[in-house]
């Protein structure tokens, strides 16, 4: 099997690949299987061209291949609503590969896709699908680029050559039969053809009678003639388009303008009611290109269809040069046209016409016809795209100037080639103007219903090319790559022209409107925090706080109030070992001895510590020792100042405030080693280390005794591993003084051997102890009613509530209260 | 750039800390001292910055007419007053003393007294929160220990709950705190590591 | 150098080549469950809550200075403050951090930048986000206080070092029915905790929350280190007991008494 060959980057592939394997595009189209009805069985003479009936290929061109095959009413309709194109493997082969360059042809850019139809008779193609019938576009320029798509290289030139040996509609159906691809693929009979292209048959067969024989349409229908594949004969025996022409022995050709696409009917191009004359053999669709007037013809090679290049311009009457690369027959057609006088003059085509009429000999009827019609239309008009018969009534292709006033959208309908047969015509010399004297008497050619589908929209109705094309655009990339004069993918009238406004107008339903204002209403609010709910201030357990609140102050005010001694002080005998060590720790101390004492409590716990504070800072000053109050608590200083200024007032004891330790433990460290440096001021800013009782002190061991005052364990446990050392080794003992939440921290290091406290007092019950021990009545002993009061009252609310948790519990039903929260 | 030199100050200075405190090596300990000197200076700045940006907070509620933001006027007002009072008499002097004896001093212990209401509540509550074995010997300890350290009125004093309570306290109290203290200090040796190595910043970001 | 430190040095250095040994194992044998703590499950819970009903997380950091031994506590604080800022960086109203000392303050704020850093929504990073809201440790609860009931808090995570003032915050949460998960290094503020919180942890617990945040790889590794050496501790002081009951403690004190100071 042959390679098959990538319609994007044109390289083969082995034919069983269904991707490529160089740049991975599909090689195969996914096509739906088609419908299979009615489809005409494929001719066992013939040889098959076209591939197996594929089921994706449109009904038209599985027409073509069917040898005088009825058309039947449900395949036309079926043809006619068919929209869409499906192509078969072999079919987008046959285009990738009339598309696509070898790496011969890939450097040839200039290279006229059209030339290797004709000229390269290495290319088979296994199918090809000659325009029996149209898919079912309303526009005729979909018929166009059908054609130009097929009409690509080796596989474009198969349907041409169908297109000369099949019938067209033009023929009787032993006479008409198309030759069937190399698969065995049936043509398409008579019954499967259009109407107008078996006048175009029928009217080259009366051509071909009249002038030189031209090439017997049954040897080009019987054998595998792909047109381009063999070289036709001068005489034109093998000259498809002879098989075009009138049948014997019929006479004008009628054309019924139903048959007949509107846009042809109203391009003017045909007169239903006139006969069909030769001179109006071309249809409208070819004539109806934008053409430029004055652009030349393109040289050989280029992107010209050669048939077209080397038929004589109808419009200008110029002929371009011979064209080497033009088939014999076209060349015979294009001398014959120049030999025969009798030949009908040309078409008008205008002046955008671009055949070029290279070879006179041979040049088929229709070709003639076209420079016989062409010069019967209206000045400016364009080349009729088929000439019929010299009798019939041509199809009126508009002129140029009508195809160069067509708006933008009228050019999209019309393909480049079209434009530039036109543009040729300006340059053609030495063709011998075909005779293109319009019969007057022809019949108005009969549209058939199918091609009067085609029949293109009246505002896209191509008229008159809208720009000369100076410049032909060379595709680079694509199935179209390298060839000249194609589509371009953006074709440029979208570039010149604006959409009209009325055409982006978005009607929106009021429907429509409230679903897209309650989405911009949900964006908008996306983006905004929403307010959560505020729970109600007022609960039930707002009472039982309240309760709860009451209760207790009531059961510490109400001692206070009545100021009496309903509570007894410890006794001294009774009060514990570390009480008893503090005070005799106290009770050693040497007469002016400087004692360092730590002011580490929050102001929050004042109430409790300064009880303990004014009665232990009573009994240091009491022993002569003289006070150096530090802190690594902000407030301790103040708190200091506030004791000796409310609780020592009456003492007036001297004392030292060296103020803040910045850095707890590290800072604690630091003034442990050097002190001096650390505080070299008090908090009047006075150098106190010079006086007493700093004078003699030069470390932290130097002092009698160290008293820390805190309610934090971790302060107790800092001031104890980082100053209790250096004391330690000094033999100097350290006093705490801690809030009753505290003890359970430092007891362990009272209890330790050695001791490293030496003695503390911790909570109110601690200092009325020691207040006992050192017979004062302090502010323990003031405080020491309530604080009874308070503690049995809060142990009974406490009982109360756990009681009645308990019962409700047991009461209620079984729930996890472990971790029950708000959430 | 800025996390990685970071990263490898705090490690660095982090080792020299620790190897000063272990190994006692005189440049390492003079090392130690300079660097704990340092951050005690850095510290006390952190300190004026916390305070600014306390003011700072309470400045845009009070800018923005935030809720309670006449309670943010009044700590602007506050901070102010105290900051001119105490900057211009001096920390000792009568009116700083006067502003923290009847001002600071009360509210602080007004507090306590209040933390004094909620704790009761929460006992109160706690076998309606936490119903369970623990919580149960968790409300008779604090029975026990609320029982046994002041004389109870009308009783006086009460020699077994008095022994219960010293033995609470001095027996399963330390036991239980200095277990979990040790947990602590592993817990805080294993957040120190953490941050030697790099794996925790919480400076850098 | 005497014995104690030695002993200290050589413990440190174990610790830190288990942390390492561990994290590398877990590397291989990832997914090992850590024992089930409900406070955390709740917190995760809470978190998604948050963000789901734009509702505010509170994280407070505690009042720990850096410079001493609370700094431990406040660390594990910021781990759980970044871990928490991103994974509800997301909500409606993002969360919002106070502590009670000025470094840890702006600790917070950079930790919140970092998270946003981190997530690339620097942008949504406010300076107010992290406050100061106290010196003394019951104007930090006051502080607090406004923020838990002003700021339509769904959940307050305090990992730090907090005292027994931590009650005034907790009371305030139930309050305003928001979840409370707490943990503190102080001995009376986890005893307060125990009676006053929702979700409670005491003792270690608070260390592990960065293992359970899935804050990596080595929090796992190191929580596993600390279950190992308090092993190892246990041991040391039953024997040490021992020791001194059977009246062996002179005889090792006595081989020792070269290295003790």
């Amino acid at each position: 099997m042959a390679d098959l060959r990538c319609p994007m980057c044109g390289k083969s592939n082995p034919p069983q690949s269904e991707v490529c394997q160089y740049c991975q595009a599909r090689l195969k189209p996914l096509v739906a299987p088609p419908s299979t009805e009615n489809e005409p069985e494929p001719s066992s003479d013939s040889e098959d061209l076209f591939p197996a009936k594929d089921d994706a290929l449109p009904n038209w061109l599985d027409g073509l291949r069917e040898n005088d095959e009825p058309r039947t009413e449900s395949q036309e309709e079926q043809a006619d609503e068919d929209g869409v194109e499906t192509w078969s493997s072999e079919e987008e082969q046959r285009l990738s590969s009339a598309f696509t360059f070898s790496s011969e042809e890939a450097s040839d850019t200039d290279e006229d896709w059209l030339a290797r139809l004709t000229g390269d008779q290495e290319h088979q193609p296994e199918d090809q699908a000659p325009l029996q019938d149209e898919p079912a576009e309303s526009s005729a320029s979909a018929a166009f680029l059908d054609i130009d798509e097929v009409a690509g290289d080796e596989s474009s030139s198969e349907w041409l050559a169908e297109f000369q040996t099949s019938s067209l509609g033009l023929e009787e159906t032993s006479e008409t039969s198309l030759p069937s691809d190399d698969q065995g693929e049936e043509v398409v009979t008579e019954g499967d053809r259009p109407h107008w292209l078996d006048l175009i048959r029928s009217q080259q067969q009366k051509e071909s009678e009249l002038t030189a024989p031209m090439s017997s349409q049954d040897e080009d229908l019987e054998g595998n003639q792909i047109w381009g594949d063999k070289p036709v004969d001068k005489e034109g025996e093998s000259d498809w388009l002879s098989d075009i022409g009138m049948e014997e022995g019929e006479g004008e050709l009628t054309i019924d303008s139903k048959d007949l696409p509107d846009w042809l009917v109203e391009s003017g191009a045909f007169r239903p009611e006139s006969p069909v004359e030769s001179e109006q053999a071309f249809p409208g669709w070819l004539a109806e290109s934008d053409l430029p007037e004055d652009e030349p013809a393109p040289e050989a090679g280029e992107d010209l269809p050669d048939w077209i290049a080397a038929s004589p311009a109808a419009g200008s009457g110029e002929i371009n040069k011979p064209r080497q690369d033009l088939p014999d027959w076209l060349s015979n057609v294009s001398e014959q046209e120049v030999d025969q006088s009798g030949l009908p003059e040309p078409v008008e085509s205008g002046e955008g016409e671009d055949f070029s009429a290279e070879e006179e000999g041979g040049l088929p009827d229709w070709l003639t016809k076209l420079d016989a019609t062409a010069g019967e239309q209206t000045p400016g008009r364009g080349v009729p795209a088929l000439i019929l018969d010299e009798d019939e009534e041509a199809f009126a292709a508009p002129g140029v100037d009508e195809l160069e006033t067509q708006t933008d959208e009228d050019i999209s309908t019309v393909p480049d080639w079209l434009t530039q047969v036109a543009a040729q015509e300006d340059v053609v010399e030495g063709a011998a103007p075909l005779d293109g004297e319009a019969e007057p008497d022809l019949a108005t050619a009969q549209l058939p219903s199918w091609l009067q589908a085609m029949r293109p929209v009246e505002s896209a109705a191509p008229s008159a090319p809208a720009a000369k094309e100076k410049d032909k655009v060379v595709e680079k990339v694509g199935p179209l790559a390298g060839l000249a004069g194609v589509l371009p993918a953006e074709p440029e009238f979208v570039h010149l022209s604006k959409p009209k406004s009325s055409l982006v107008k978005l009607q929106v339903t009021d429907n429509q409107q409230t679903h897209i204002t309650l989405l911009e209403n949900l964006l908008a609010e996306e983006g905004q925090a929403k307010p959560v709910p505020a729970r109600s201030a007022i609960t039930s357990q707002y009472f039982l706080r309240l309760l709860i609140a009451l209760v207790v102050f009531i059961s510490v005010i109400a001692p206070l109030w009545l100021n009496r001694q309903l509570l007894p002080l410890p006794e001294p005998a009774g009060v514990s070992t570390e009480v008893y060590d503090f005070s005799q720790t106290l009770a050693g101390l040497p007469s002016g001895a400087p004692i360092l004492v730590a002011f580490d409590y929050e102001p929050s716990f004042s109430g409790e510590l300064e009880a303990l504070a004014a009665a232990t800072v009573a009994e240091a000053v009491g022993r002569g020792a003289q006070l150096v109050m530090i802190s690594t608590n902000p407030t301790g200083p103040l708190l200091a100042e506030r004791l000796m200024t409310t609780r020592m007032a009456d003492v007036n004891p001297g004392y030292v405030n060296l103020g803040y330790i910045p850095g707890g433990a590290a800072g604690l460290l630091a003034f442990a080693q050097t002190p001096r440096d650390l505080n070299p001021f008090d908090l009047q800013g006075t150098r106190v280390w010079e006086v007493a009782p700093l004078a003699s002190v030069n470390s932290v061991s130097d002092f009698a005794l160290v008293m820390v005052l805190t309610e934090n364990p971790d302060t107790a446990r800092s001031w104890i591993e980082q100053v209790q050392p250096a004391l330690g080794a000094a033999g100097k003992p350290m006093l705490m003084v801690l809030s009753a939440q505290a003890e359970p921290m430092v007891r362990p290091y009272y209890e330790t051997n050695p001791k490293q406290v030496n003695g503390m007092i911790s909570g109110l019950a601690g200092g009325a102890a020691f207040e006992s021990i050192s017979g004062m009545e302090g502010v323990a002993r003031l405080y020491w009613d309530a604080f009874g009061t308070g503690l049995v009252i809060a142990a009974a609310l406490m009982l109360l509530g756990g009681i009645a948790s308990l019962v409700l519990a047991l009461i209620s039903k079984p729930d996890t209260s472990e971790g029950k929260g708000a959430l | 750039m800025r996390t990685p030199i970071s990263t490898a100050v705090a490690i660095l200075v982090g080792l020299l800390i620790l190897l000063g405190y272990f190994i006692p090596l005189e440049p390492l300990l003079s090392l130690r001292v300079m660097l704990l000197q340092w951050a005690v200076i850095l510290a006390a700045f952190a300190l004026l910055v916390g305070v600014v940006n306390l003011f700072r907070v309470h400045w845009i509620k009070v800018k923005t007419g935030q809720p309670a933001g006449f309670y943010s006027f009044v700590l602007i007002v506050a901070l102010g007053l105290t900051l001119a009072i105490v900057g211009y008499y001096g920390p000792t002097s009568a009116p700083s003393v006067w502003i923290f004896s009847y001002i600071q001093v009360p509210v602080e212990s007004s507090l306590m007294a209040l933390l004094t209401i909620v704790l009761a509540y929460a006992g109160v509550r706690l076998l309606h929160r936490r119903l369970n074995a623990l919580s149960i010997v968790f409300l008779l300890t604090v029975l026990v220990v609320l029982l046994g350290t002041a004389p109870l009125l009308f009783i006086g004093e009460a020699p077994v709950l008095n022994l219960i309570r010293d033995l609470i306290v001095q027996i399963p109290a330390v036991a239980g705190a200095r277990g979990l203290l040790l947990g602590i200090a592993l817990g805080a040796i294993a957040t120190g590591l953490r941050i030697l190595m790099g794996a925790d910043r919480p400076y850098g970001g | 150098m005497n014995l104690a430190g030695i002993f200290g040095l050589a413990f440190v250095i174990l610790f830190f080549g288990l942390m390492i040994i561990l994290a590398a194992a877990g590397r291989n044998r990832p997914g090992r469950q850590l024992r089930e703590i409900p406070a955390f499950a709740r917190l995760r819970r809470a978190v998604g809550l948050a963000v789901e009903a734009g509702t505010r997380l509170h994280v407070s950091v505690g009042r720990g200075a850096l410079t001493g031994l609370q700094s431990a506590a406040a660390f594990m604080g910021l781990s759980m403050l970044s871990r928490i800022a991103r994974a509800a960086s997301i909500s409606d109203r993002p969360p919002i951090a106070t502590s009670g000392d000025g470094s840890l303050s702006i600790l917070s704020q950079d930790t919140l930048r970092g998270a946003y850093q981190t997530l690339g929504a620097e942008g949504q990073y406010d300076f107010s986000s992290g406050q100061l809201a106290g010196l003394t440790p019951f104007s930090y609860a006051v502080g607090t206080i406004p923020i838990i009931h002003d700021e339509q808090i769904s959940a307050n995570v305090l990992i730090g070092h907090f005292g027994s003032e931590v009650a005034l915050i907790n009371d305030a949460a139930e309050q305003s029915g928001s979840l409370t998960v707490a943990g503190t290094d102080n001995l009376p503020g986890q005893a307060v905790l125990y009676a006053t919180a929702q979700e409670p942890l005491i003792g270690e617990e608070v260390f592990a929350g960065g293992a359970y945040l899935g804050a990596g790889l080595i929090h796992e590794a190191s929580l596993r280190a600390q279950d190992l050496l308090r092993m190892l501790l246990v041991i040391f002081i039953i024997t040490a007991a021992l020791l001194r009951l059977f009246g062996l403690d002179s005889l090792i004190l006595d081989l020792l008494a070269g290295f003790l100071p």
